[in-house]
């Protein structure tokens, strides 16, 4: 008799909790894109500037969202570059070969992935302060959030990589000794390939991971309002960098439409990479 | 010889996390070297006084607020995220419970700030106009927002977990007239209780990890708080506010000894997920 009512209530809950949740994602979407609206129009994204001239670097783009954007795809592109040869040279070496240093290796990948991005923030903040000592000029840039970022998001293709080698047939490995194929052989010409799709999952996840983390970047070089970067030593604006600033301090309402806007920008970006994500997994695990 | 070099610079790339977290530490250790050899502030430490004009730099009340934001934000998002699995799994109609389903999986990708900064504009007016929280940048705020986030959190792993294992037990839970309700609550749910807890420490460490929506919610005040409605301040948040305020002294040593608490604390709930789930 209680397990009846434990039952009734909990399927009573399970639909509240069901709605709760639908009504609190609509309300969240629909306070963005009716906040947001005001700013969007053509002069989103360039403001009072003209595009062509701000595009090839001539005209600054002051009340825009342009600098923003480019520098969060720059800061993403870096990092990845920097993270994606390293992940998953570390997911081949994790999976394929075993030693006590490379089992270390699996825990600190683990320990990395969990580890808070302010600790990486300040971690690489501290680097250019120790390097002051030696490069006075050593500054916050582009390029040393760009490096603290490839270690937040290092993880996702590592552990992409590991995963998928592993979950390779034994049938495949079989084959590839059965031919005669060199250890090396085989992984770049045969397990590699086989991975990709599972990689690219890992690859386009921390992609979204770099993208909208702020903490990071809020110690090591983005700052409210710079313009596009001339060179990777230049600090830089980032989108969700001046979304946190202008919830605390904002000129005009048109900056704070504009935020709204960003904010809506940062979440399409976002879901646009994870429904990739999910559908390169989807296949990759077919 | 390509090989051997190809081969060796693979297991390098493998080394690039270790050597960083090694690297980090010892960092910590080195800068915080004015804080290690002052006994006065390093016994300071373990208080709940912040106050660097005194020479007090006690951090527990910004570990005490990141123990009670994590549980606030948990005791919210454990209850729903699991009540979604319920209803994803079983409980929900077919078409309801894949739209959930979907929701959920989007809301893991909504950037973090963006949930902080609807919050700001939403949920902090609502509850210093409408509900009477003071000045609605509180505990109760940044738990609320957090809890939501972690929804996701929660919900996902285990349905990706249990929609197969529930799948499998169908056979014999049919032949003995369970229903799908009763064989979710009473069989599934009970066979994975070791990974309940995992994702519970696995949300734990994200929620202590978290720094945007401590940061622009909670109020950021340095003290123990009263009431939900009162203020607090995080661990995290406070390593984010000392770098933005302060520069050369004793005060910015204690920035190393929060990272390395703060670090220990979450590494503790990850390693103890990982050691559940094995």
């Amino acid at each position: 008799m209680t397990r009846r009512l434990i039952e009734r209530a909990v399927i009573a809950a399970s639909w509240l909790a069901a709605l709760l949740l639908f009504a609190l994602f609509a309300t969240m979407l629909a306070f963005l894109a009716v906040h947001a609206a005001p700013a969007l129009d053509g002069d989103l994204l360039f403001g009072d500037a003209d595009p062509w001239r701000a595009m090839i670097g001539e005209e600054m783009v002051w009340d825009g969202l342009w600098p923003a954007l480019v520098g969060s795809t720059l800061l993403t592109l870096v990092a990845l570059a920097i993270a994606l040869p390293l992940g998953v040279a570390a997911g081949i070496a994790q999976a394929e070969f075993d030693s006590p240093a490379l089992r270390a290796s699996r825990a600190m990948t683990d320990l990395l992935s969990g580890m808070p991005s302010i600790v990486l923030g300040l971690s690489g903040f501290m680097l250019i302060v120790l390097l002051r000592g030696v490069w006075p000029d050593a500054n916050v840039s582009l390029l040393l959030a760009a490096c603290c970022i490839a270690l937040l998001i290092l993880p996702y293709p590592t552990v992409a990589t590991r995963q998928a080698l592993l979950r390779l047939p034994a049938t495949l490995r079989l084959a590839c000794d059965a031919l005669g194929m060199s250890r090396m052989q085989a992984i770049f010409h045969v397990y590699l390939p086989e991975c990709r799709q599972g990689i690219g999952a890992g690859a386009v996840l921390a992609c979204g991971r770099a993208l909208e983390d702020v903490a990071v970047i809020l110690l090591t070089g983005a700052v409210a309002s710079f313009g596009v970067p001339r060179s990777v030593f230049d600090p830089f604006e980032a989108l969700p960098f001046f979304i946190m600033v202008t919830a605390s301090e904002y000129r005009d309402e048109q900056q704070l439409a504009r935020a709204f806007a960003a904010a809506l920008l940062l979440l399409g970006l976002s879901a646009l990479l994870f429904t990739l994500a999910r559908r390169l997994q989807g296949k990759s695990v077919r | 010889m390509r090989t051997r070099l190809s081969g060796a610079l693979l297991l390098a790339a493998a080394q690039v996390s270790t050597l960083w977290v090694v690297l980090t530490l010892l960092l910590f250790a080195w800068l915080g070297r004015p804080l290690w050899q002052d006994p006065a502030a390093l016994a300071s430490l373990a208080g709940f006084s912040w106050n660097p004009a005194a020479g007090q730099y006690g951090l527990g009340a910004m570990f005490a607020g990141t123990l009670l934001l994590s549980s606030g934000a948990l005791a919210l998002a454990f209850p729903l995220g699991l009540l979604c699995v319920l209803f994803v799994l079983a409980l929900g109609p077919r078409v309801l419970a894949q739209l959930l389903r979907q929701v959920l999986t989007l809301m893991a990708g909504v950037p973090t700030v963006v949930y902080a900064f609807v919050a700001v504009w939403l949920l902090v007016p609502w509850l210093r106009d409408s509900a009477g929280v003071g000045m609605g940048f509180s505990w109760l705020a940044a738990s609320l927002t957090l809890g939501l986030m972690l929804v996701p959190t929660v919900a996902l792993p285990l349905i990706g977990v249990l929609a197969p294992a529930d799948a499998s037990l169908a056979p014999v839970c049919d032949a003995l007239g369970i229903s799908r309700a009763q064989r979710l609550l009473w069989v599934t749910l009970p066979a994975h209780r070791p990974l309940m807890l995992s994702v519970l420490l696995v949300a734990a460490g994200r929620a202590a990890g978290d720094t945007l929506i401590a940061l622009m919610l909670s109020g950021n005040a340095p003290w123990l708080p009263h009431s939900p409605a009162d203020p607090l301040r995080v661990l995290s948040a406070h390593i984010a506010l000392s770098l933005a305020t302060d520069t050369e002294s004793t005060a910015y040593a204690a920035v190393y000894a929060s990272s390395l608490l703060l670090l220990a604390w979450v590494s503790l709930s990850h390693l103890l997920s990982r050691r559940l789930v094995r």
